[in-house]
C-alpha cells in the first residue's frame, strides 16, 4: 500500500526534474530574458509562438513574446493580418475558458432561457453601476438565447461592504432573488455561509478582471464590460473577427 | 517556351521583393484597421520588423506583412524600452518646432534657475492639470521650468473656448492661473495655437492630461510628476543616466 501511494509522487518528482533538465534552449532564454527584465514575473507556460522565431510566454492574463535568442521582448497583441485574428486574444482565451470552465455550475448564478445558444460568464459586483444595468435587462438577454452565469467580483476587495453584501446574496434562501433585488439597490439581509466568493475573486484576478462587469465569451474570451442586449448578440455571432483596438 | 515562363517568374519575385516598407505597413495594416493612418514608418531595432506609428501608436509589423504587435519592444541586453525611446524621439523632433510663442511658460522667478524644463499637455477643466498648476511655485523652486501646452480633451466641452480666452487675454501666465484656480476666463477670441496643439497631442498618441514630458521627449509618470521634489529627483536620474550613456 506503502508503495502504491508513493509511486506516482516519485514519478512526479522525477517528470519535475526531468523537464527542467530538459528545458529546450530558446525556452530558457525566454526565461532568463523574463526574469532579467522583470524580475518577480511569475512564469506560466513557455511555448512556441505563432510569431516565427519567437516563443510566448504567459505571465498573469497577459502573454509577452521573446526572440528564440533572447535579444528581444514584444509585449503587447499579436494580430495575423492574414486571418485577421487576435493570436493573443486567442491564446489567452484558451488559457482563460480552461480557468473559468473549473467553476461548477454550483457556485455560480445563473440566468439562463429554456434552450441557451451562448454562455457567457459575467464577473459582477453588486455595486457597480454598469452590472445593475446589464442585470436588469437579464431578461433581454435570455430571450436573445443568451444564458448569463454570474460569478462574483467585489471590485474594491475582501474587506469591502461590497463583498459582505455578495457573501449575504449567496447565503439567502433564494439566492437568484437576493441577488435581483440587490442588483435593484436593496440592502441584502446580512447572511454568512461557507461561500465561493473570495475564490472567484481571486479566479478574475488570474484571468485579468479589472474592473466589473467582465464578460467572457464561451470560447473564453474576453468581451470586456457591458454591452447591450442586441449588441451582445451581434458580438457573440462575430467572436474571432480582429479589430485592432481603438478601431 | 521554357524561357519566357522562367522571366516571368523572375518578374513576379522582383515585384513582391520590391514591396517598400510603407506598402508592407499599409498592406497589412489595411487588413487589421482600414480606418487607421499612418504616419511614419521605419526600420526596426528588432530584426525583421518596421516600426510604424499609426494613430498615434507605435505598431510592429514582420516585414513579410503578415504580423502586427500593437504594443512594445524591449532590447533585453542593454535593457532599453524600444518603444518609449522611439516615442520620445518623435515627440522630441515635433515638439522642438514648437516655438516659445505657442507655449505658456513658468520659468523659475530670478535669483533662482532652471536646472531642468518640462513640457506639460494641460486643460483648464481638467482636476489633476489644476492640481499641479497649484504647486508651481514648488517646480520652479525645484529648479525647473514648465512649459504648458494646451490639450483641452473632448470629455471637457467648452475648455477649448476656455483655453482660447486665456490665450487672448492681456496678462497669459497670470489668466491661466486664475482660471487654473477655477475662475472664468471670459470670451476672448484671437488667433491662437489651441487647435493646432490638440492635433499635435493626438498626432503624438498624447493619452490625457496632464501628460508631462522631460526635454528629450520621454515621458513621465503621473505618480512622479504630481511631485515637484519626485519629478526634479527623476530628472536629475535621467540626466545622468543620459551622461553615463553617452
Amino acid at each position: 500500500m506503502t508503495l502504491r501511494r508513493c509511486l506516482p509522487l516519485l514519478a512526479f518528482a522525477f517528470a519535475a526534474v526531468f523537464a527542467h533538465a530538459a528545458e529546450k534552449p530558446e525556452d530558457a532564454a525566454a526565461r532568463a530574458a523574463l526574469k532579467g527584465i522583470v524580475p518577480d514575473s511569475k512564469i506560466g507556460a513557455i511555448e512556441a509562438a505563432p510569431l516565427p522565431g519567437y516563443r510566448q510566454v504567459l505571465i498573469g492574463s497577459q502573454i509577452i513574446y521573446v526572440s528564440d535568442d533572447g535579444k528581444y521582448m514584444l509585449s503587447g497583441t499579436l494580430y495575423d493580418a492574414q486571418t485577421k485574428r487576435d493570436l493573443t486574444g486567442s491564446r489567452l482565451a484558451v488559457d482563460h475558458k480552461k480557468k473559468v470552465d473549473a467553476v461548477p455550475a454550483a457556485k455560480r448564478i445563473v440566468f439562463a432561457p429554456a434552450k441557451p445558444k451562448y454562455t457567457i460568464t459575467v464577473f459582477t459586483d453588486i455595486d457597480c453601476g454598469y452590472c445593475r444595468k446589464l442585470h436588469s435587462q437579464i431578461a433581454e438577454y435570455n430571450k436573445r438565447g443568451i444564458e448569463v452565469d454570474y460569478l462574483f467580483f467585489p471590485r474594491s476587495g475582501l474587506n469591502s461592504p461590497s463583498y459582505d453584501k455578495a457573501v449575504s446574496v449567496w447565503c439567502a434562501k433564494d439566492r437568484k432573488t437576493a441577488f435581483t433585488d440587490a442588483k435593484a439597490g436593496k440592502t441584502p439581509a446580512p447572511a454568512k455561509c461557507d461561500n465561493p466568493v473570495a475564490d472567484e475573486y481571486k479566479l478574475g484576478a488570474q484571468v485579468g478582471v479589472d474592473g466589473t462587469p467582465t464578460i467572457f465569451a464561451p470560447d473564453g474570451t474576453k468581451i470586456g464590460g457591458y454591452l447591450s442586449p442586441n449588441e451582445m448578440l451581434a458580438k457573440l455571432e462575430n467572436l474571432g473577427k480582429a479589430t485592432l483596438a481603438g478601431n | 517556351m521554357r524561357l519566357p515562363l522562367l522571366f516571368a517568374g523572375l518578374l513576379l519575385t522582383v515585384g513582391v521583393s520590391a514591396a517598400t516598407p510603407e506598402e508592407t505597413v499599409r498592406h497589412a495594416m489595411a487588413a487589421l484597421a482600414p480606418n487607421v493612418k499612418i504616419d511614419a514608418v521605419q526600420e526596426s531595432t528588432i530584426p525583421g520588423f518596421y516600426e510604424a506609428i499609426a494613430g498615434g501608436e507605435f505598431v510592429y509589423v514582420s516585414k513579410d506583412g503578415r504580423y502586427v504587435i500593437d504594443g512594445n519592444a524591449y532590447d533585453v541586453a542593454n535593457r532599453r524600452d524600444l518603444t518609449a525611446d522611439a516615442r520620445a524621439k518623435v515627440r522630441k523632433a515635433a515638439l522642438d518646432k514648437i516655438g516659445p510663442d505657442k507655449r505658456i511658460v513658468f520659468a523659475p522667478p530670478a535669483p533662482l534657475t532652471a536646472k531642468h524644463t518640462v513640457i506639460v499637455f494641460t486643460d483648464v477643466d481638467c482636476p489633476y492639470c489644476r492640481a499641479f498648476h497649484k504647486q508651481i511655485a514648488q517646480y520652479n523652486a525645484a529648479g525647473i521650468a514648465v512649459d504648458y501646452l494646451f490639450y483641452p480633451l473632448t470629455i471637457h466641452p467648452g475648455a477649448d473656448k476656455k483655453a482660447e480666452a486665456v490665450w487672448c487675454s492681456q496678462d497669459r501666465p497670470n489668466a491661466f492661473t486664475a482660471a487654473m484656480a477655477g475662475k472664468d476666463p471670459g470670451k476672448a477670441t484671437c488667433p491662437n495655437p489651441v487647435g493646432e496643439l490638440t492635433e499635435l497631442a493626438k498626432s503624438l498618441g498624447i493619452g490625457g492630461t496632464p501628460t508631462v514630458l522631460a526635454d528629450d521627449g520621454s515621458q513621465i509618470a503621473s505618480n512622479i510628476a504630481m511631485y515637484p521634489d519626485k519629478l526634479a529627483a527623476e530628472l536629475d536620474r535621467r540626466e545622468a543616466a543620459a551622461a553615463a550613456h553617452n
